[in-house]
């Protein structure tokens, strides 16, 4: 891969994402603000060898020519697979270039001046998710929007659609002993035909009323918001549960996670096959491209395979029930 | 039973279908329409057929010779009736049913014979997502 720096842009920093060394080219302070941010959240540096991915940021005038979504629709982002790799656009204007090639990824961003002006940055946090999934995919895993606890060789996956509870559950768990991997992102992969999921930061996005259940968390509030779409914070493990973090662990059960007001007590009830399968495809982005979706289906469904099932659904308050836990620490086990 | 199409028109998979075996079987996805189907073991070995290239006839004849009687011929016909009607299966190019007969001969692996099954899930994967890294809330399409 040509590693050589176009005349104008300054290096501006180097990151571990998990298995990738992103490598970060820009002149613009505002693009380095927002693009270091958000690749600094990935704060597991792995061994190596890593995967170079080197980005190119800049501003331009003209925004780029609309995506048509043929690899992937996202809200404010539309992909296209390129004859060279992939174009995404975002809906207020930034767009994105990428070069495959054999030892890495080459991405030129270029930034609309308007986004700047108007402070609407955030977007692209989305060109990000897909500079660092494209680079994972690529390396073999398979990005996943789960959470995933470990304890005594025994690792569960929690999935839920965000805001469903998969941040409280792992907290909660983690509190009586089990150690966390992540609460939202994880990578899988099979290795020698049994999947392994290894974490990528040891972060936890946490609600203020999290407090509420888990006082040791403290006050919250005054901790900068982790993106405009969210109240969450983001807080270090570490720093509430000392030694309280996992880095890969092969799970054995998963939980499909429903907060519900319509129940007053938590129900735990089997999940069968097929529902394992489609709660681990449900959290699983698949590219409309064959080559891509190929790996990622054999991970999921390979996975889905060996892991059994359970169906969890609380009430809103319902971490604070005596005996939740246990029965689901039972029901693990079973 | 087939009544749309001719029991003899050769059918391949379209391109943006993709498979993975399982031990007791299979998943196929549209990558189109994003549903996913599971199959049986058997379900499975009739389906690659339809890689190489097949009929609903020419499976039949196949599965005959894996050990399948008459009292299947309604199942066999019925995962073919849904690959075509799903259009997880595409009509063939001309000259392309040249390449069944070859394609096809060790498929059956050796696998016993059941009763061939296919079943769609309910509900498609989500087509529009929030991010490269969450699909888990479903967006307005």
């Amino acid at each position: 891969m040509n590693n050589a720096t176009p005349a104008g842009l300054l290096t501006a920093g180097r990151f571990a994402c998990g298995p990738l060394d992103v490598q970060l080219v820009t002149s613009s302070t505002d693009l380095r603000t927002k693009l270091s941010e958000t690749f600094s959240l990935y704060d597991l540096v792995w061994t190596p060898p890593r995967h170079p991915v080197h980005v190119w940021a800049s501003l331009c005038r003209v925004p780029s020519a609309p995506a048509r979504g043929a690899f992937l629709r996202c809200g404010r982002m539309w992909v296209d697979r390129t004859p060279r790799g992939l174009r995404a656009t975002t809906v207020s204007g930034a767009g994105a270039e990428c070069i495959y090639h054999e030892d890495g990824e080459e991405w030129h961003l270029e930034v609309a001046e308007s986004l700047v002006a108007d402070g609407k940055l955030e977007e692209l946090e989305d060109i990000l998710s897909l500079v660092l999934t494209t680079g994972w995919r690529r390396t073999g895993w398979t990005p996943v929007h789960a959470a995933a606890v470990e304890r005594d060789g025994s690792c569960v996956m929690f999935c839920a659609p965000t805001g469903g509870g998969k941040t409280t559950m792992t907290a909660a768990l983690v509190r009586r002993g089990w150690r966390v991997l992540g609460d939202d992102k994880l990578l899988l992969h099979l290795r020698d035909g049994e999947p392994e999921v290894a974490a990528l930061l040891h972060t936890f996005n946490l609600h203020p009323q999290t407090r509420r259940w888990f006082p040791e968390v403290g006050d919250l509030e005054h901790l900068p918001r982790y993106s405009v779409w969210t109240e969450k914070r983001k807080v270090r493990v570490n720093d509430i549960w000392v030694g309280a973090t996992a880095l890969r662990a092969r799970p054995r059960v998963l939980v499909a996670l429903n907060r519900s007001p319509d129940v007053a007590q938590a129900e735990i009830q089997p999940l069968s096959p097929p529902a394992v399968l489609e709660t681990l495809l449900r959290q699983t982005v698949i590219p409309a491209d064959r080559d891509v979706a190929r790996p990622i289906l054999t991970a999921v469904a390979h996975t889905a395979a060996r892991l059994r099932g359970l169906r969890l659904t609380v009430p809103h308050d319902g971490y604070r029930q005596a005996g939740l836990l246990s029965r689901l620490e039972e029901a693990f086990g079973e | 039973m087939l009544t749309k199409e001719p029991k003899t028109r050769t059918y391949v998979f379209r391109s943006d279908v993709v498979a993975t075996v399982l031990n007791d079987g299979a998943v196929l996805l549209d990558l189109e329409t994003k549903y996913f189907y599971r199959l049986n073991r058997t379900g499975w070995m009739i389906a690659q057929l339809f890689e190489a290239g097949t009929s609903a006839e020419g499976a039949w004849q196949r599965c005959l010779g894996w050990g399948s009687s008459e009292a299947d011929r309604a199942a066999v016909e019925a995962l073919c009736e849904t690959l075509i009607g799903e259009r997880l299966v595409e009509e063939a190019p001309e000259g392309n049913a040249a390449q069944v007969a070859a394609g096809a001969d060790e498929t059956s692996n050796g696998a016993a014979w059941t009763t061939p099954t296919i079943e769609r899930q309910a509900e498609p994967l989500q087509k529009v997502i929030i991010s490269a890294f969450d699909p888990s809330v479903p967006l307005v399409e």
